[in-house]
């Protein structure tokens, strides 16, 4: 994945309000945006990851049982 | 709130594009110098590290594009650019735009034309006051052990009983149509006259324009008053503002003028009157004597009571009924049958409006996926050009977008073309449309029809574009990324096209059929021999106002005889109740035979027509047995009939029927005329119909108000015209003279209807044959200019030219032939549905099909021998040079 994806992922998030963006001033006293997770974007970030877990945690009981029959 | 911080993002972006584009520049720029200087930080030298960063950011402007796509609804200027694209496009092959625009306006104009008459006359609501409530009321005979039997009429001395008996019905009201002649200073009408009792206009909703209604029914007798139409006050009352209280003289009856009907006001079930023309004038019951209230001739009009089902009514209305039987003998064995108004009013319309309809739709199908195959034509002709856009950072998403533009505008231009089509149709459908249509508002490209053509459009527009334009976008994508790959899509692509062009044959050989058999139906009954003369026979009517006693009624019918037979030019003169063929009329009543046992739940009925000497020469009719009337049968001869062969096959079927016995209703019913004749059946109600049993009356031994004259002329009828009315004017001027018009025209009149629905699927089925051939032709040619080199190979390697003709048309063959078998199949599924038609239609069998499908066949064989023999001639030098 080319670094420059991050700008449309970016902005399809903001289109549904999982994150908002600022222009502030940066460490480098430059003009940047700054993102950050909204409350809904937190809530959705939870779920994600939940869902993530028990995918992988049923990936990892596969993978075990398996490994051990073999 | 997740959604707080979307809107915000939307508000936002609302900006102006450039401003948007500006900070998302400086977004990336700022990424890729803060990239540039981690990357120095680690050691880099300056220009490598900022090409590092660049190279790992990937494509600047695809980033852009699609950050911009991603902010949902792209701006206004990329749509007028996408729109401008899509246009210039589009004029750049104006071959592509002019057929693919034709073929869709066409379909959609003649899909509108068609739905705006179906508008008219199926879906939008009857003109009267909260119309779902109006209900058709009829009577149903159902004798012991025999089907049951609506008479679709009433008897008004019922719809009294009903309506003193019903509580679910807010009202109930009966009307009846016949002609009376009426005189309005010293000009003589006869206005198409509706009998109404009092509650009938009221039940419908509608009030006079001027003047009131007629008085309830219980403060009067016999109630002389009249309310006339908007036409007739225009016409025989210059549209006097003063008429409310004029006198008048209707049926030889003072009678003064109450109210005039608003304009455009109809009568409902115009589609069960006998005559062509609207009802003028409208008469209470109560002062006409002329049309008995106990016979089953009234329609019966209902409002239901708000709130009630139509099921709770239909089961009082049982109820009622039965109550009755048990009282009264005259009620034995009837019942009473609701439904509403709109579905009676409609039934003999909607299967012939319906099948045209559906057969335009078929129409617009072909059209549509006719130009969805256009559109992948074009998008594989433009693979290289599209592969380019998209290799210069133009996304997916926006292609799609350009190319589904492209049909819109296609679609949107079609669209305004067809509806100036649809409207020009449109004027001619209301010309042609037969006269019992019923049309309860004029036919008119309103909201609703304009709506539905801009439906049509939307519709028309995403399914033949939006498939065309993802696959092309698609293909020319894979073409960036591996480019050689061009034939992949191509093979899928060229599947898809030749199945579409199978549902297009397959369409039009079953639209082909259909307009086939329709057509052989019409040919059929114009060839039909009506079995009596109709080129030289000029025919008229008259009613005889009531005031005139029966002396001085077979005086007038007697000395216009004689009058109208000494005209120069005339052969021979006749009179007749109806002249034939009279499709609708008729006195269709009991009758008894002598000898034969009285069945009293025997329906047979019999037509009685008052006839005089000379109808029978007049008409060229021809006597299977027995005599005509001669001029001594009279009121002092013995009573005679003459009945036709429908008659005796079905009542009298043993034996002579000659000198038999049978008895009238009119005169009591005791059978005590002798049957002297016997007439040959002939098409009398029609050519479409057989005749119906007949007894024939001699007009001096009883006779009617009403009637026609024929007369058989050795010149131009028509010309005959203006002297019968000046000598039978001078004889009684207050007898009006109306229709005078050939029997040929009546026969041609007979056939409005069914003539009507013919032009239409036919027109619709040359369109369809037309757009199937451009389609094939379209393809097989792409399917030629795509495969020239291949062709070029194939003969530098010792192919002939006829071996390249044979394979192209091999495929065209092959094509026509699968789509004629599933045409075949779709026009005999249909058969069910042309047998609804009120008229009748060729059978789908050997000639209509054979028909069909030679026709596409051939135009299909035409279709794809062009660019064959094309391909054939191909050189294959320069064939091969092209690669």
């Amino acid at each position: 994945v080319q670094q420059g994806a991050v700008y449309p992922a970016l902005q399809r998030l903001l289109m549904r309000g999982l994150v908002t963006a600022d222009w502030r001033e940066s460490e480098n006293k430059r003009r940047a945006r700054f993102y950050r997770l909204t409350a809904s974007g937190r809530r959705r970030l939870d779920v994600e990851v939940a869902s993530w877990r028990r995918a992988t945690g049923g990936i990892d009981r596969v993978l075990r049982t398996s490994l051990r029959e073999a | 709130m997740g959604w707080w911080h979307a809107l915000r993002e939307r508000v936002a972006g609302l900006r102006p594009t450039d401003e948007r584009d500006r900070d998302l520049g400086e977004e990336i720029a700022y990424h890729l110098d803060v990239e540039t200087s981690h990357l120095v930080a680690h050691g880099m030298e300056e220009g490598a590290a900022r090409e590092l960063a660049l190279q790992r950011f990937g494509d600047r402007r695809r980033v852009m594009d699609e950050t911009r796509d991603a902010r949902g609804a792209h701006s206004v200027e990329a749509s007028m650019q996408d729109l401008r694209w899509a246009l210039r496009s589009l004029r750049r092959s104006p071959g592509f735009t002019m057929v693919a625009a034709i073929v869709l306006a066409l379909a959609v104009g003649a899909t509108t034309a068609v739905f705006s008459v179906v508008n008219a006359v199926l879906i939008r609501p009857l003109p009267y006051r909260e119309p779902a409530q109006l209900l058709s009321v009829s009577s149903v005979v159902q004798p012991p052990g025999a089907a049951p039997h609506d008479a679709q009429r009433v008897m008004l001395t019922d719809v009294a009983l009903w309506r003193g008996a019903s509580k679910t019905l807010e009202s109930i009201g009966g009307f009846a149509y016949t002609q009376l002649p009426i005189r309005v200073g010293d000009q003589a009408f006869s206005p198409v006259t509706a009998l109404v009792d009092p509650e009938f206009l009221p039940t419908l909703g509608v009030a006079p324009a001027r003047g009131s209604q007629f008085a309830p029914q219980e403060t009067t007798g016999a109630d002389y008053s009249i309310i006339i139409s908007h036409g007739l006050w225009v016409r025989a009352f210059n549209a006097d503002r003063g008429v409310v209280g004029r006198a008048v003289s209707v049926n030889g009856e003072p009678y003064t003028v109450r109210g005039v009907m608003p304009e455009g006001f109809q009568f409902p079930r115009a589609d069960a009157s006998y005559y062509a023309e609207p009802v003028d004038l409208i008469v209470p019951a109560s002062s006409f004597r002329g049309f008995p209230q106990d016979t089953y001739q009234w329609f019966g009009i209902a409002r239901l009571r708000d709130g009630v089902p139509l099921s709770s009514a239909q089961q009082e209305m049982r109820t009622i009924a039965s109550g009755l039987a048990t009282t009264d003998a005259h009620h034995k064995d009837w019942t009473v049958s609701l439904a509403p108004l709109s579905d009676v009013t409609t039934r003999s319309s909607r299967p012939a409006l319906m099948i045209v309809l559906a057969i335009t739709l078929v129409l617009l199908v072909i059209a549509s996926s006719n130009v969805m195959n256009l559109l992948f034509s074009r998008g594989a002709a433009r693979s290289g050009e599209l592969a380019i856009r998209q290799a210069m950072g133009c996304s997916t998403s926006r292609l799609v977008r350009q190319l589904i533009l492209e049909s819109v505008c296609l679609t949107a231009a079609s669209g305004v073309i067809g509806v100036g089509l649809a409207a020009l149709a449109t004027n001619a459908l209301v010309v042609l449309s037969p006269v019992h249509l019923p049309i309860t508002q004029h036919i008119s490209l309103d909201g609703d029809v304009l709506a539905f053509a801009l439906g049509v459009c939307i519709v028309t527009a995403l399914v033949s574009g939006l498939v065309p334009a993802i696959h092309a976008a698609r293909t020319s994508n894979s073409l960036v990324r591996a480019p050689g790959t061009r034939a992949t899509g191509n093979r899928a692509i060229g599947r898809v096209q030749r199945s579409l062009c199978v549902v297009q044959i397959a369409l039009g050989v079953a639209l082909l059929s259909v307009a086939g058999a329709l057509t052989g139906g019409l040919w059929r009954l114009s060839t039909t021999n009506p079995g009596y003369r109709s080129d030289d026979v000029l025919g008229f009517s008259f009613s005889v106002p009531g005031d005139h006693s029966r002396e001085q009624r077979v005086a007038f019918y007697t000395s216009a005889l004689e009058q109208v037979r000494t005209i120069p030019g005339v052969i021979s003169a006749g009179f007749i109740t109806f002249l034939p063929p009279e499709t609708r009329a008729g006195v269709f009543m009991g009758f008894t035979i002598e000898g034969a046992p009285q069945d009293p739940s025997r329906t047979d009925m019999a037509n009685h027509l008052i006839s005089s000497p000379g109808y029978v020469a007049t008409m060229g009719m021809q006597l299977a047995s027995g005599r005509d009337f001669a001029e001594t049968d009279d009121e002092h001869a013995n009573p005679v009939v003459i009945v036709n062969e429908a008659f005796v096959k079905r009542y009298l079927p043993d034996g002579n029927p000659l000198g038999r016995r049978v008895g009238i209703a009119f005169t009591g019913g005791k059978p005590t005329r002798e049957i002297v004749g016997v007439l040959r059946d002939v098409h009398d109600r029609g050519l479409a119909r057989a005749s119906f049993p007949t007894i024939y009356i001699p007009f001096r031994q009883f006779s009617l108000g009403y009637g026609s004259i024929a007369v058989r002329t050795s010149i131009d009828p028509a010309s005959v015209a203006p002297e019968i009315r000046r000598r039978l004017g001078r004889i009684d001027p207050a007898i009006p003279l109306v229709h005078f018009e050939r029997v040929t025209d009546r026969i041609r009149a007979s056939l409005d209807e069914p003539r009507f629905y013919t032009w239409l699927a036919m027109v619709c089925a040359v369109m369809a044959v037309l757009f199937v051939t451009l389609g094939l032709y379209g393809i097989v040619s792409f399917n030629v200019s795509r495969r020239t080199s291949e062709f070029g190979v194939r003969m530098a390697i010792g192919a002939s030219g006829g071996a390249i003709l044979r394979l192209v048309l091999a495929q065209g063959v092959w094509m026509s032939g699968v789509g004629a078998a599933v045409g075949v199949a779709l026009a005999l599924a249909s058969a069910r549905m042309l047998r609804t038609l009120p008229f009748p239609v060729q059978s789908l069998s050997g000639p209509v099909l054979g028909g069909a499908v030679g026709l596409v066949i051939c135009v299909t064989m035409v279709a794809s021998y062009v660019p064959a023999r094309r391909a054939s001639r191909v050189s294959p030098l320069a064939a091969l040079r092209r690669e």
